[in-house]
């Protein structure tokens, strides 16, 4: 019998056959048989509560480790995550493993930033949940840390390069080729509301008199806050709950912010850059509990815009639309025999859509930390927006905002010690 | 009235400049916007009146209310703060988002003096409060304004084991020089969790002057202090710590370690580089990348790389080169990374250079890279890797050349594809799909009869790609190619290729095809260019003609739920009646995948059938195929309702009950409701209930209300079950305290029997004459008669088809009602309101008699229409859904969710010179044939709730002006005339005097709508006698066009919204003339607030406005009344009004 070579040497042998061309995507290749070595990855899970457990099937890795704060999710996840998966209560003990290739973040966003650092100078890849970072500053230090170290990081959302997305009966390619040969004209507005097919998801609003009560014995909540603010327990705060709070999320923008906008960065060609401005109109927010808004509006320098409409109230709204045409819900369009069109124009630059391609090649996945951080930029901006309820100068360079020191102070949030960020 | 407009602009032009004018305008603008500045009420009422307005709803209402806090002052401010309590312990949400709308106000740009008052009395809060979670709260917001001031007062608690935590993060948030002081200072007496907490501060501010004592901790035997030590040795990035963070470094063998001794190296080096210390910085990274060898260490070499580059350009080239000599690809790749960022002719020349000698691996790598990178200058070498001996570097060469040439890199790649094998040949033809489009074809279709089958394979693959239509024919004859590579690669470009001309050929291809993987490609083909023929509705003709003919129809009847139309779903149809099982599963499975929903008829047919084998895949069909349908919701329902006694099983009950729930009409909701006496579905009942009924968000005004959704939800809230019931119950318990309190729709029919209906006497005037003895016997009469002709089966109404009209024993006046109705064939029937004929209902097939128009019209209205607006009709013996608004004369109609009467005057059948009675019954008519009626019920609107929101409803709002006549309201009513629902005042109808209230209001909240006509003038008279001038006798709030010419002079205090000569209101909001405007004036004591159409126009103290005389001169006696009456004061001109409502405070 020939004995299984080992992972080691199997991610070797398959980098020998896979210089730089993987990057065409398979489904323009087609055909069987070409399947990545992604079985001998090995992943450990950080946060199994809500996201944390979709995230075991994923490619097919073998999960090593499984770790959680909470002993009854830890418990329930070691059930089904596979015989070679061993249960842990501190992160740091996880990074510490030599034999795991790929770390999944998947705890509450407060500790998003962190995590990725930390597991990029333990000399691990990253595959992280959205939103990327709660705070602008913490994205700054996560791209630093992962190109420093060299290691490949993906954002766990996936619209700019797969699946039908939401309300548009299409995935986001065909699009991105109408905008990217300028076929709607420039400049740009992308409406996002629930006439385009979306779902602001208002009911991770928080609640704002939470009384002090009992922690549960299963549950570290010291290690749970992490570096948020130390605030008294109540179980609001945590477990399915949390995304209410802007020191551990940003209510249904942070939860589906990014889904939504970071393929609409990349629709826009916005990749390496921010908004100048922010538009607000919403109730006054709470200073612990996120809440529901009317609107949002994010400008660019070149006069793109997106409208977060949060009350759906423009019934007519096209998803995109330009000074040549405009595209509906469902691929609607007022451009005459668009399929045809589509046919002749050049497709989008291809992009590596499987993370263990990404991890084998050394080159970066579709959406990884850099854009990821634009597109939660877009997120974290809207945040702050709202927490001082006003409009926002911002400088897409320097990412920082024009007189508005507030604002600013908003950027970097202090960690809680022992936590640090630098 | 005439209060001397005239004379004023006179007087001003003889004595007043424009420019003075202008300036007393500025002035007083200015004083209306900043409020009353000797407002004397008390300090604590002030306060409560300002917290009992928050939460804001906007920004610039928060806005508002900040300026109002930072009013108070320190003192002011204090007297809130004090307000707080630990979170959680009681209602002090309002304190908390008053001082936070302060100190986000105050953090504005360019607002220091607010800034330097909101920290001050911050701090000084901060000094005051004593409970260790109010502290937390007020230092979170202190950090949004502090500076030195803050800093101070937070000082003292950067010991405090509790709030040492706030009192870093307030010290961070102002990182100024006095925070790093503090913090300093504070070092030195920490120890524990502060001193950590401190530490790391310090490092974050880059405190040089705390450098050496943090140096002495570098050693620190607790973990969390050795590892902050470190982190702010490394930001603070003294030359003095190199020996510490080094050795440090060393110690942890420049691995992941728990105090990140590797790290914090690795950040100082970056920050010895960003300060200009570069002599360091070059030291430190050249000892890592000597020391560091074993894989472990890679990342930290990787970094030490990454600072070199960062810091010295094209001289890391060296380390670059020799870092690709490495075995570890991941640390190759990170150094070809960085090299893509160092630009220039020399570095491009060296990676060639390397590339020529390494390894194909890394040949590949480095070819990769220079694409990446994007020197033209590259391209040569580029151009001879095509020709390299090893397939990885001449796939990396194609690769960079497309990303670098794009489309012009064709003619390079395309030899390459002639000559590829295998794989390769696939993945360029990935590569030309990316850079070509249609216009590129042409080389790639003439060469392809020259190609071996992988790369020909590929060709037709970008063909196909790129919907090279023209070349159909020639990608069509390759179908028929004896390789099975090429024959693959040509079915599937079929799809993208085929136009409508190409149908005949494609359907011969099906028939001709066996494989039922090449087949699919081929449906698919069938499918888009079937779909591309016009007529629409002829386009599955030659599908069908192919089908009879077929040897294997059932590959036809596949596609057919793709193209759809009438004549494709009869031949489905025809097809399932077939006795071939092959053939009727196919058409059966066609049905379920129709595109539309014109086959869910057919799948409700197979559910009645009860069919064993095809009823639940009928059934999930169905509901799917309705839900994803766009009719209305009260169609869906019906249909949802129509299905739901073919449930076999539990689980397909509760999925009609999901797909209800996405209505949230009540109709729905009352249906789901039923559920919850079920012991199977009661939970999932509830879930539903609750989920149609609460509003979808919060603050939405979308939630159910009424007295069947009390009681629903109240049952529901006990059956929930569920991790998360406890909070479900919570929300619904919330939700029926806040909801309105009134009836709402109520069942006006029982379901058991005919409690509350009457037989019919007569007509309504006939009745009227009658006594009420004569009633009493006439009505004991109908009532027997009404017993033998009416009665309730099944929990509906049926009639036998003989006898009188089934009527309400209950008059109504406004009402909304919702009726479900069910006629057999030749039916003809209706339903009456207040007595009166009828909102027709009739079978359409009766043209005889005009009923082709469809049911749901005002059938006896002459002059107003009759005709319904459209025919949605059910078939006859399905029920249908009517739902009816009665207001005043005007009825609206819905049938089936479709509006069929939009807002029509009902007419009076038996007196057609009155109109329409006021009031009277509802009536079910009959007509001669058999008639079913179910689900009645009936919202009564009440005339105070006349146009009024459900909020408002809530608020304590209640109608003033009822839309039909002037009940409520004393004085002029002949110049004030209703009309459509709208109070109009006409100067030349010959009355005289103003129209007011008759109720007298003190304290208020009054909103209405009105519209100008050109040099419109009117007034709102408020606390008003009846008598008298009300602009001085009361108070008048002018309501007046001042954009026309006439009044181009007028005295600010005369502008629109003024108290009139008492305090000014600012102009700019009113919309012009002939648009509705909307206003609301707000009066408690002595404060006026005037908004228009959103912007607060006046917003002042009439005492204080009046203290030193007003600004007309003039005595304002009214000034000083208390309570009085409302009224629109009439000039000359017309003026409309609307919506007119109040709340009392």
């Amino acid at each position: 019998m020939r004995k299984k070579p080992n992972r080691r040497q199997f991610l070797k042998r398959a980098a020998a056959v896979s210089a730089g061309f993987v990057i065409v995507p398979r489904h323009v290749l087609g055909g069987a048989g070409y399947r990545a070595p992604s079985d001998q990855l090995t992943k450990a899970i950080i946060g199994v509560g809500g996201m944390g457990r979709g995230h075991i099937p994923y490619e097919g890795t073998r999960v090593l480790a499984v770790c959680d704060v909470d002993a009854d999710h830890l418990k329930d996840v070691l059930a089904r995550a596979g015989k070679d998966a061993k249960g842990y209560r501190d992160y740091r003990e996880v990074l510490e493993r030599k034999d795991v290739d790929v770390v999944h973040i998947a705890t509450p966003p407060h500790w998003h930033g962190l995590m990725a650092m930390e597991a990029a100078r333990a000399g691990k890849d990253i595959w992280c949940e959205k939103p990327m970072t709660r705070t602008i500053g913490e994205g700054i230090r996560v791209i630093e840390e992962v190109n420093k170290y060299g290691r490949m990081f993906r954002l766990n959302t996936w619209f700019r390069f797969k699946d039908t997305f939401y309300g548009l009966g299409t995935d986001v390619r065909p699009l991105k080729k109408l905008i990217q040969n300028r076929v709607l004209g420039w400049p740009l507005k992308v409406t996002v509301s629930g006439t385009t097919g979306y779902d602001w998801k208002f009911y991770w609003s928080g609640r704002t008199d939470l009384a002090p009560s009992s922690v549960p014995a299963e549950l570290d909540y010291d290690m749970w806050l992490g570096p948020a603010p130390y605030k008294p327990y109540n179980p609001e705060r945590v477990h399915s709950k949390f995304r209410g709070y802007w020191d551990y999320d940003g209510g249904g923008l942070g939860d589906m912010g990014q889904h939504y906008l970071d393929p609409v960065q990349y629709l826009l060609e916005k990749d390496d850059t921010s908004p100048i401005r922010v538009n607000v109109d919403a109730p006054q927010q709470h200073y612990d509990a996120a809440g529901s808004w009317r609107r949002l509006e994010y400008t660019y320098a070149d006069g793109c815009k997106i409208i977060l409409d949060g009350e759906n109230r423009d019934t007519e709204a096209a998803y995109v639309e330009g000074p040549d045409g405009k595209i509906f819900r469902g691929f609607k369009s007022d451009i005459p025999d668009l399929p045809r069109l589509l046919a002749t124009l050049p497709e989008p630059e291809p992009q590596i859509e499987v993370f263990s391609d990404s991890i084998r090649t050394r080159q970066k996945f579709a959406l990884n930390e850099k854009n990821g951080h634009r597109s939660c930029t877009l997120v974290n901006l809207g945040v702050i927006a709202l927490r001082l309820g006003r409009t926002l100068h911002y400088d897409p360079a320097a990412q920082r905002f024009h007189d508005d020191e507030a604002a600013n102070r908003l950027i970097h949030q202090p960690m809680r010690a022992p936590w640090i960020m630098g | 009235m005439d209060h001397g407009i005239g004379g004023d602009i006179t007087a001003m032009r003889r004595t007043r400049t424009h420019a003075f004018a202008a300036v007393l305008l500025a002035l007083l603008l200015a004083d209306a916007t900043a409020g009353p500045a000797q407002d004397r009420r008390l300090l604590s009422t002030k306060v409560a009146d300002i917290l009992a307005r928050f939460p804001a709803d906007s920004s610039i209402l928060r806005d508002r209310l900040a300026r109002e806090i930072l009013g108070l002052g320190e003192e002011g401010i204090g007297e809130i703060a004090r307000q707080l309590v630990p979170a959680g312990s009681g209602n002090e949400t309002s304190v908390r988002f008053a001082l936070n709308a302060m100190a986000a106000y105050a953090s504005r740009f360019g607002l220091e003096s607010e800034r330097a008052l909101a920290e001050k009395a911050l701090a000084g809060a901060l000094g005051a409060a004593s409970d260790p979670e109010v502290k937390t709260f007020l230092l979170s917001q202190l950090r949004l304004v502090a500076r030195e001031a803050a800093v101070r007062a937070a000082a003292p608690y950067l010991l405090d084991a509790t709030l040492s935590e706030p009192a870093t993060q307030l010290m961070l948030s102002a990182r100024n020089m006095a925070a790093r002081q503090a913090l300093a200072v504070a070092l030195g007496l920490s120890k524990d969790a502060p001193q950590v907490t401190i530490v790391k501060a310090l490092g974050e501010l880059r405190a040089a002057e705390a450098n050496d004592a943090i140096l002495r901790l570098a050693n620190a035997p607790g973990l969390p202090l050795r590892k902050a030590a470190l982190a702010a040795l490394a930001d603070i990035a003294s030359p003095r710590s190199s020996p510490a963070l080094t050795s440090a470094a060393k110690k942890a063998r420049y691995g992941y370690d728990a105090a990140n001794a590797t790290g914090a190296l690795l950040t100082y080096a970056r920050n010895l580089g960003l300060d200009g210390n570069l002599d360091l910085c070059e030291k430190i990274c050249k000892s890592i990348l000597k020391d560091c060898k074993d894989a472990e260490q890679l990342p930290a070499s990787s970094a030490a790389l990454a600072i070199l580059a960062d810091n010295f350009g094209y001289e890391v080239l060296p380390h670059l080169l020799r870092a690709v000599d490495n075995r570890d690809r991941a640390y190759r790749a990170a150094a070809l990374n960085l090299a893509e960022g160092i630009a220039g002719v020399a570095a491009t020349r060296q990676w060639i250079g390397k590339a020529q000698r390494a390894e194909p691996e890394v040949r590949a790598e480095i070819t990769a890279m220079l694409g990446r990178r994007g020197d033209a200058r590259a391209l040569p070498f580029l151009e001879s890797s095509l020709r390299a001996a090893q397939p990885e570097v001449r796939m990396a060469a194609a690769e960079s050349l497309a990303r670098i040439k794009k489309a012009d890199a064709a003619p390079d790649l395309l030899p390459l594809l002639q000559s590829a094998e295998g794989d390769q040949a696939r993945q360029i033809a990935g590569i030309l799909i990316w850079i070509l489009d249609e216009r590129h074809l042409d080389p790639i279709v003439s060469m392809m009869d020259s190609l071996a089958p992988a790369p020909k394979a590929g060709a037709i693959s970008v063909v196909g790609a790129k919907g090279g239509k023209r070349n159909f024919e020639k990608i069509f004859g390759l179908t028929g190619d004896p390789n099975p590579e090429i024959r693959l690669a040509a079915f599937a470009a079929l799809k993208n290729l085929a136009g409508a001309k190409d149908l005949p050929a494609l359907l011969r291809l099906l028939e001709a095809t066996g494989d039922p993987a090449l087949g699919k490609e081929v449906q698919q083909a069938v499918v888009n260019a079937a779909n591309q023929a016009e007529p629409a509705q002829a386009r599955a003709r030659p599908l069908l003609e192919a089908m009879k003919s077929s040897a294997r129809p059932v590959q036809i009847l596949e596609v057919l739920p793709q193209v759809g139309g009438d004549e494709a779903l009869r031949a489905v149809i025809e097809q399932f009646g077939q006795s071939d099982p092959a053939r009727k599963d196919a058409a059966f499975r066609a049905l379920v995948q129709w595109k539309d929903p014109a086959a869910a008829q057919q799948l409700y047919a197979v559910c009645v059938s009860g069919d064993a084998k095809y009823r639940a895949d009928a059934f999930s069909g169905f509901l799917r195929q309705i839900g994803a349908s766009g009719q209305p919701a009260d169609q869906k329902l019906l249909q949802y309702r129509k299905i739901l006694p073919y449930a076999a099983r539990a689980g397909e009950r509760r999925a009609v009950i999901r797909a209800m729930e996405q209505l949230k009409t009540f109709q729905c909701f009352l249906v789901v409701a039923r559920y919850l006496d079920d012991p199977e579905l009661a939970s999932d009942a509830a879930a539903s209930v609750m989920r149609i009924a609460l509003p979808s968000a919060a603050g939405s005004r979308d939630g159910l209300s009424g007295a069947p959704v009390r009681d629903a939800l109240t049952r529901a809230a006990q059956l929930l079950k569920g991790p998360e019931s406890e909070y479900d119950r919570e929300n619904i318990r919330g939700y029926l305290a806040s909801m309105p309190n009134d009836a709402g729709f109520v069942p006006i029919f029982n379901g058991i029997d005919l409690t509350g209906w009457q037989g019919l006497v007569e007509n309504p005037i006939a009745r009227a004459k009658m006594s009420p003895a004569e009633l009493a016997a006439k009505q004991a009469d109908a009532d027997t008669r009404m017993r033998s002709n009416w009665s309730v089966r099944d929990g509906a109404i049926v009639f036998n088809g003989k006898g009188d009209n089934l009527c309400t024993v209950k008059d109504y006046g406004d009402f909304e009602m919702l009726v479900d109705w069910r006629i057999t064939k030749d039916g003809d029937s209706g339903v009456y309101l207040r007595g009166t004929p009828q909102v027709q209902i009739w079978d359409n097939a009766r043209t005889d008699v005009g009923a082709q128009v469809g049911s749901g019209g005002l059938y006896n209205n002459q002059k107003n229409p009759s005709r319904p607006l459209a025919r949605v009709d059910n078939p006859i013996g399905e029920w249908n859904t009517l739902r009816i608004t009665m207001i005043g004369e005007k009825v609206t109609v819905f049938l089936n969710g479709v509006k069929v009467v939009d807002d029509v005057t009902m007419e009076n059948y038996w007196d057609r010179s009155q109109p329409i009675f006021p009031r009277g019954p509802i009536e079910l008519q009959a007509h001669g044939t058999d008639l079913a009626f179910r689900d009645i019920y009936v919202r009564e609107i009440s005339d105070r709730e006349i146009h009024l929101t459900a909020a408002e409803i809530a608020d304590g709002f209640v109608a003033l002006f009822n839309g039909r006549d002037l009940s409520g309201w004393v004085g002029n009513n002949v110049s004030y005339k209703v009309s459509d629902g709208i109070l109009v005042f006409q100067p030349a109808s010959g009355g005289s005097g103003n129209l007011y209230t008759e109720q007298e209001y003190a304290d208020f909240q009054f909103r209405f709508e009105f519209q100008l006509t050109p040099g419109a003038n009117n007034g709102l008279g408020i606390r008003a006698p009846l008598e008298g001038d009300a602009a001085y006798a009361g108070m008048e709030i002018q309501i007046l066009d001042d954009s026309a010419p006439i009044y181009a002079s007028l005295q600010p205090y005369q502008y629109h919204g003024s108290v009139y000569g008492v305090i000014p209101a600012r102009r700019g909001a009113l919309k012009p003339v002939g648009e509705w405007n909307s206003e609301e004036v707000i009066a408690r004591g002595s404060h006026i607030q005037v908004i228009l159409n959103g912007t607060v126009i006046v917003d002042g103290d009439i005492t204080e406005a009046s203290k030193d005389g007003t600004i007309d001169h003039n005595k304002h006696p009214g000034l000083e009344r208390s309570s009085g009456h409302i009224g629109f004061l009439s000039h000359d001109t017309v003026v409309r009004f609307r919506n007119i409502r109040i709340k009392k405070r």
